[in-house]
């Protein structure tokens, strides 16, 4: 959607339409399709690559799962410390407070989904937490939506997402 | 002009109430509005990051957008830099490092011949890398071939700490108003603002010329040879020379030479005798020998190498404190008087800042009033309250009035000023008054900038004393009372404290108390006790007799004037001074043997008290005080 604002007009993003969740992606990536040739012509420009949906909505999990409070400039309370159980004994018990952190961050900061299930793994040998997140997105008819993610010295990643 | 910006539902002012969350929320709205991005509400999106740190930035960018717009205000301007520069708007020129001053005599043996000579400026003594200097030349003449006092030196001079320093020689280019700036060879030391002396060789001639420093060049004739001086923004010293109309121009290829006062220590303050036993040494370069010649007045002859060895310096009072630059506060604080007298003494208030500006190192706190307040308060107190037949006779009205004042006493304006080194514990001390050679240098400071008609005398305070004091009806009221009165803190139950470093923190707030005291202030003894039950441990305060079985709840105080004692009053009630008196505590050093600690134990109606040896006494809880201001104690 487009204003009709003329500064809007200008230099606003090109953007898929159908698309409910807009968000900067990550790494500030070029799109890949190009948006039109420059004023003198020659190089072709590109907009800010854009994560729509549910690559949105997982740009704030991630977010929420990767920043410790007092990290956002603005809102100092944003994010849950993930890392800090790393330094707790890996066992089911703290595999159990971390589930609860998983939990209450999702629910405190991404308004947009519903927790199913939140299962976390205590792998002891490996030291590292195997999580597994199980959501419903009813804005955007995602019934349920399954992430694998680790919690391991390097720190949290998402593995693989599967949507049903 | 529309109120709004062309692209932004904004009004054009709405930027004066922005802050970072404000800024956030514009942003989210802007790209509510624009519609490519939908996340910016979610805390958790890449774009609320961005957000965020975009505008907490601009949030940081306004900050010193204010701040640096405030520093150009003059009333909200913290940095010494822009203060500086804004009150060079106003003619100010701040004040910089003031040295140490020390009062001397001056005497002769019998080797120096009778005759008139003149110690040359510069002139210094040194003692274990303490140097104290003459600034001007010093004439005296010797009429016998005996061991001769040269009191007119010592009356006329003062020594200040430090020694003269010769800068490099700069060029002038010969244009108009050029300003020239002073760059200390090392940057540890202090130059004193008063004494920076400037000399011009001029190309034509070959001659040097002394250039005489002026308040502003744009006063001075075509011809004058004249300068101005002003500590700039960066704390060096500018010097400006005229333009031909006012003020001489100087010529292109002239050399102007400066030599200042460079102080070794700012902390250098000397007892009594430091100049005993020390020879005077003469400063000599080869550029300043060439401008004393050039400069030497026909009728001076100096003094010569061999003949000073026959003059010294003694003193019998310590150095006054230095005084360090002008702060932002002070400037704050006196640039707007010295616009408000434009340079001139006509008020009693343009005397008071020019005193405490021009002389911050010499004085503590200075009162100026003029002869109807004289009269109706200093000399009425003399007259009356005293009783003196004849108070103008009066030793140290005597003293201040006869070298500088006039037959005529109408426009008299009368300074009282109380000396830096003024001692709490001394009260006959020498230095509890300014010498003859401070007081010549002020009047003769203030002389240029004073009204006409004006007659400035410089006073002594009359010094009163202040101690614990208690007494019966009927009892003669003398000091003798007060050796007899101790100060009785009794500590709150169960307090830990040690007796002694109580007893100190008493004396420590008392002490504390005097030493800020002001000419003519309010000796608020409410306020001293309060000081004293906020300190930790003290639950009340009382006063005591030693002699006989008295005392009296809370701070009962005598203040009397030590000269003539029949000023004397007791009171627990604050007590406002006139201008022309200044209190100490007296006897300060032997307080802490007046100060009894009592320790607490609990009672049913009065509280019994265990004194320190282990006596016991009951404090009594009949005490009144009626509403005429003093105390009386039931027994």
């Amino acid at each position: 959607m487009i204003t009709n604002n003329k500064f809007a007009k200008s230099v606003g993003v090109k953007v898929k339409d159908n698309s409910k969740y807009r968000d900067i992606a990550m790494d500030l990536q070029q799109d890949d399709a190009p948006r039109g040739t420059s004023l003198h012509g020659g190089t072709t420009n590109h907009d800010i690559k854009v994560s729509y949906d549910e690559g949105a909505i997982m740009n704030s999990l991630r977010n929420i799962f990767t920043t410790t409070p007092g990290e956002k400039v603005l809102n100092p309370s944003f994010g849950v410390n993930l890392t800090r159980w790393l330094f707790e004994p890996c066992n089911d018990f703290t595999a159990r407070e971390l589930a609860e952190t998983i939990l209450a961050g999702i629910e405190t900061f991404e308004p947009r989904v519903s927790v199913k299930t939140v299962q976390v793994i205590a792998n002891k040998m490996q030291n590292e937490y195997i999580i597994k997140l199980v959501i419903t997105i009813p804005s955007l008819s995602i019934i349920e939506k399954t992430y694998d993610a680790i919690l391991n010295q390097p720190g949290f990643d998402f593995l693989t997402e599967t949507t049903l | 002009m529309t109120d709004e910006f062309s692209d932004y539902s904004l009004p054009s002012t709405a930027y004066t109430t922005f802050d970072a969350e404000s800024l956030k929320q514009v942003i989210i709205q802007r790209l509510r509005d624009e519609g490519s991005f939908t996340d910016q509400v979610y805390e958790g999106s890449n774009m609320s990051a961005f957000i965020d740190v975009i505008a907490y930035s601009y949030h940081i960018l306004m900050y010193y957008l204010n701040r640096t717009s405030a520093e150009s205000i003059f009333s909200e301007s913290t940095i010494y830099e822009n203060i500086n520069r804004i009150v060079k708007l106003l003619n100010y020129s701040p004040i910089g490092y003031q040295t140490s001053t020390l009062s001397f005599d001056a005497n002769s043996t019998d080797e120096l011949p009778p005759g008139p000579y003149t110690i040359p400026r510069y002139t210094y003594v040194r003692s274990n890398d303490i140097t104290y200097s003459f600034v001007k030349d010093a004439s005296f003449t010797k009429n016998t071939q005996l061991n001769e006092p040269l009191p007119i030196v010592g009356k006329q001079h003062l020594l200040f700490e430090g020694e003269w320093t010769e800068h490099r020689p700069m060029l002038a280019f010969g244009e108009e108003f050029e300003i020239h700036q002073i760059i200390p060879s090392s940057t540890d030391s202090n130059i004193d603002h008063f004494n920076i002396h400037v000399y011009v060789l001029d190309s034509q001639t070959g001659k040097y010329y002394e250039y005489t420093e002026v308040p502003s060049v744009y006063v001075a004739g075509p011809e004058d040879r004249v300068f101005e001086k002003r500590l700039n923004e960066t704390r060096s010293y500018e010097i400006k020379f005229g333009n031909g109309v006012t003020g001489a121009r100087l010529q292109p290829g002239d050399q102007i030479q400066t030599y200042y006062l460079k102080s070794t220590n700012d902390k250098t303050v000397v007892g009594p005798d430091f100049l005993n036993d020390l020879k005077l040494a003469m400063y000599s370069t080869p550029t300043f020998s060439k401008i004393r010649q050039d400069t030497q007045p026909e009728n001076i002859k100096y003094i010569n190498f061999d003949e000073i060895q026959s003059v010294y310096l003694t003193n019998d009072r310590r150095a006054e404190a230095s005084q360090p630059a002008e702060t932002v506060e002070d400037i704050k604080e006196k640039a707007p008087l010295f616009f408000t007298s434009r340079d001139r003494l006509v008020t009693t208030n343009d005397y008071q800042t020019y005193m405490q500006r021009n002389f911050g190192n010499v004085i503590k706190d200075t009162i100026v009033v003029q002869n109807l307040d004289f009269v109706d308060g200093h000399l009425k107190y003399l007259s009356e309250d005293i009783g003196l037949s004849y108070p103008n006779l009066e030793s140290r009205v005597m003293h201040n009035h006869l070298p500088f004042a006039s037959t005529t006493t109408y426009n008299n304006i009368y300074i009282y000023a109380v000396p830096s080194t003024e001692e709490i514990m001394s009260t006959t001390s020498a230095s509890r008054f300014l010498s003859e050679a401070q007081k010549k240098a002020m009047i003769t400071s203030i002389e240029s900038n004073k009204m006409i008609s004006h007659e400035p005398v410089m006073m002594d305070p009359v010094y009163m004393l202040a101690g614990p004091c208690v007494s019966v009806p009927g009892e003669t009221q003398s000091p003798e009372l007060v050796n007899n009165t101790n100060i009785k803190v009794v500590k709150t139950l169960r307090s830990s404290r040690d007796t002694d470093a109580l007893k100190q923190e008493v004396v420590e707030t008392i002490y504390t108390y005097f030493t800020t005291v002001k000419l003519g202030q309010l000796v608020n003894i409410r306020e001293l006790v309060d000081n004293i039950l906020n300190i930790q441990g003290v639950d009340t305060i009382n006063t005591c007799r030693t002699d006989i079985d008295m005392e009296t709840e809370g701070l009962s105080l005598a203040v009397w004037n030590p000269v003539y004692q029949t000023d004397f009053t007791i009171t627990s009630q604050n007590i406002e001074l006139p201008y022309y008196k200044y209190v100490t505590f007296n006897d300060i050093s032997n307080l802490f043997n007046k100060i009894e600690i009592i320790e607490t134990t609990a009672n049913s109606n009065n509280y019994t008290v265990t004194a320190q040896p282990g006596s016991t006494t009951t404090v009594p809880n009949t005490t009144n005080i009626d509403t005429t201001g003093t105390t009386n104690t039931s027994y």
